[in-house]
């Protein structure tokens, strides 16, 4: 018996040895290739921020906004036109593109679904209503409460600079709800989605419903907020993001290791060793603070939380730690191509930088679905 | 060190509290009474031993093994390892004990095996996952041990089904717990691989005394490389004893309503009986 079982695992052994000689060895994503696609992408960045600062409606010399940027001639248009509208506005793409890329790969691994982004847990339907009501109440106090009232001779008016607090707040809250309806002793990644998806469904519809039935002055604004765009952003919306990026990076590199677990069912995860209830949580929340903090300050960028986790898992392999540096840049790279077209290609008009995200991404994720198709055949 | 079950009694509704199971204690659910699945078990696994279950679809072997691995909370009962209820163990503390190899697990896209079998050091590590000398001497280890060696920069769900098989099980090993707890894990293997890793367990049970609990379908694989065997029938542990005392004509007709005809082989010093089935009873 003794004899017939070794021979036995000798003629395995040697089987195992010929499969893997004659099948083409599929190596996994190497190191040195996640080098050359990080390096590659961080003068992509580079590149792309110096386009964005020298490309825009008014001409300015390279000269001109390297004087600029140092300070040395703090008068004149060049100055004004850089540091209120291309440097933040540049800024901002950089952080909103890595908030929606992050926010996007976290939510794939949690639900475990390759179609989740940031619209799955009704974040953005929740800052789009906050929105729409935010705007429907100034209209509303401009005309009645505050009527009568006058600063300095001036009509007194909400400021539309909550605009971003509301969609902060309200994007929060409806994300707390879904989570809140999806829980069940621990968050069911399945629930999840489903409730994200029909609570969006619901208020996209009340969304709809006042837009079209108030109308009005407001509907231009509104419309051009929720297609998500960069138009008109200055350092007080960077002010508004930039506390969240920090407890968002921070919160990430302190869940990265959890998160490559999370991707495995429940049962195989908590036999591994991991509070399954407590990390999907704590991961759940850091991408909803992401993903409201950027729809706050530029509305719901078109699929960028999609496509750029697929995008960098074509590129490097799944990996946790390889897709987080890869989908930060990868992310910032596709929001900012998305803005620089969106405020060049029509000049002097703006097209909604959310509809360009969508247009240059998708085709990118598709051609590499595509050559990856080919590489298993 | 052995694991105790005391009045265990397990049902559906429990499976929905599965989450929570390492943290929730064994309260007593009314409402699931229409659901039991494992009416009242208590037992003892002992330490070093290879324990086979046996028994017919959903008699709940899975579900007393999954119980065994703390993922599924008791409705009555509990489970308790070193004295100690599971859910009072934290999870990494567990996992460095005992791990369950489910029956048909499922991977992440696009890692590699080298990967998988790494993220078995969890319970090892800190929060940032930092790979010590141990944890790399430690998957290196389970890869060899699996002959997944030469195949570890694969991506692992290109693999054939049997080289998955052997990964999960290389993945359960660089976890280094002392008790291995496994569903059918000879599912999607060929006869070759199935020996090879039972033969693997058998080897590692002997060597390193881990312990092995393990849901087989395989009457005379439970009967050639069990110390023990529990049969179960609709949640009941009917016969428990040595392969010898078990696997029995009688028994064998109870529990599966098959004839067999014993044949009792000898490996060494060690008897089996072999099971050949005749023909499904008709009675």
């Amino acid at each position: 018996m003794t004899t017939s079982a070794n021979s036995v695992k000798a003629s395995y052994e040697q089987n195992s040895t010929e499969v893997s000689k004659d099948e083409p060895l599929r190596e996994a994503f190497s190191r040195r290739r996640f080098v050359w696609v990080v390096s590659a992408l961080i003068a992509l960045l580079s590149l792309l921020t110096l386009a964005s600062l020298l490309m825009g409606s008014a001409q300015l010399s390279p000269t001109q906004v390297y004087q600029a940027l140092l300070g040395t001639n703090s008068a004149g248009t060049a100055y004004e036109v850089l540091w209120n509208l291309r440097l933040p506005r540049t800024l901002l793409a950089i952080l909103v593109g890595i908030h929606f890329a992050l926010s996007g790969l976290i939510l794939q691994s949690v639900i475990r679904n390759p179609l989740a982004d940031p619209g799955v847990i009704g974040v953005s339907s929740g800052a789009s209503l906050a929105i729409v009501v935010f705007l429907l109440l100034a209209d509303l106090l401009s005309k009645t409460l505050l009527a009568g009232y006058q600063i300095n001779g001036q009509p007194v008016v909400l400021s539309l600079n909550w605009l971003p607090f509301a969609a902060l707040v309200g994007g929060m809250l409806v994300s707390a709800l879904v989570l809140s309806l999806s829980w069940k002793q621990s968050i069911s990644p399945a629930r999840l989605a489903l409730n994200g998806v029909a609570v969006g469904a619901v208020l996209n519809a009340a969304v709809m419903w006042i837009v079209v039935v108030w109308g009005g002055s407001r509907t231009e604004t509104t419309i051009l907020w929720l297609a998500g765009s960069l138009y008109g952003r200055d350092f007080s919306h960077f002010a508004v993001i930039l506390p969240w990026t920090t407890i968002g990076l921070t919160g990430l590199l302190l869940i990265q290791h959890p998160l490559s677990l999370l991707r495995f069912n429940e049962s195989q995860a908590q036999t591994m060793g991991l509070n399954v209830a407590y990390w999907r949580i704590l991961a759940i929340a850091i991408a909803v603070a992401l993903a409201a903090s950027a729809i706050a300050v530029a509305g719901p960028l078109g699929f960028v939380g999609l496509i750029v986790p697929h995008l960098a898992r074509l590129l490097v392999g799944g990996q946790i730690k390889a897709l987080i540096s890869v989908c930060l840049l990868a992310g910032a790279c596709l929001t900012l191509a998305a803005d620089i077209i969106s405020r060049t290609l029509l000049n002097p008009l703006e097209l909604p930088a959310g509809a360009l995200t969508t247009l240059i991404g998708i085709p990118v994720l598709l051609y590499l679905l595509q050559t990856q198709v080919n590489q298993t055949k | 060190m052995t694991l105790h079950v005391k009045n265990l009694t397990l049902s559906y509704s429990s499976k929905s509290g599965r989450k929570s199971s390492r943290k929730s204690g064994p309260k007593s659910n009314p409402k699931a009474s229409d659901n039991i699945v494992i009416p009242q078990v208590s037992l003892t696994l002992n330490e070093g031993e290879i324990t086979c279950l046996i028994g017919p679809n959903g008699c709940g072997k899975s579900t007393l093994l999954k119980a065994l691995a703390g993922l599924l909370s008791p409705t009555e009962g509990q489970v308790l390892l070193d004295n100690k209820t599971l859910s009072n163990w934290s999870p990494k503390a567990l996992a460095r004990r005992l791990t369950l190899l489910p029956q048909s697990p499922v991977a992440p896209d696009d890692i590699s095996v080298h990967q998988l079998v790494s993220y078995g050091r969890f319970a090892h590590q800190g929060l940032f996952g930092r790979m010590s000398q141990q944890d790399i001497d430690a998957v290196d280890n389970a890869l060899n041990q699996t002959g997944m060696q030469p195949l570890k920069h694969r991506i692992f769900n290109t693999l054939s089904g049997g080289e998955r098989q052997r990964g999960w099980i290389a993945l359960a090993l660089a976890q280094q717990s002392d008790i291995l707890l496994l569903d059918e894990p000879t599912t999607y293997l060929d006869i070759g691989h199935q020996l090879e890793a039972l033969d693997l367990l058998s080897r590692l049970n002997q060597q390193q005394g881990l312990t092995v609990i393990m849901v087989l379908h395989d009457i005379n694989q439970a009967s050639q490389y069990g110390d023990r065997i529990l049969t179960m029938k609709q949640g009941r542990i009917i016969a428990d004893g040595t392969p010898l005392e078990v696997i029995t004509p009688k028994l064998m007709q109870q529990v599966f309503g098959i004839d067999i005809e014993l044949i009792v082989r000898e490996q060494g010093q060690k008897q089996y009986p072999y099971g050949m089935p005749l023909t499904a009873c008709s009675a």
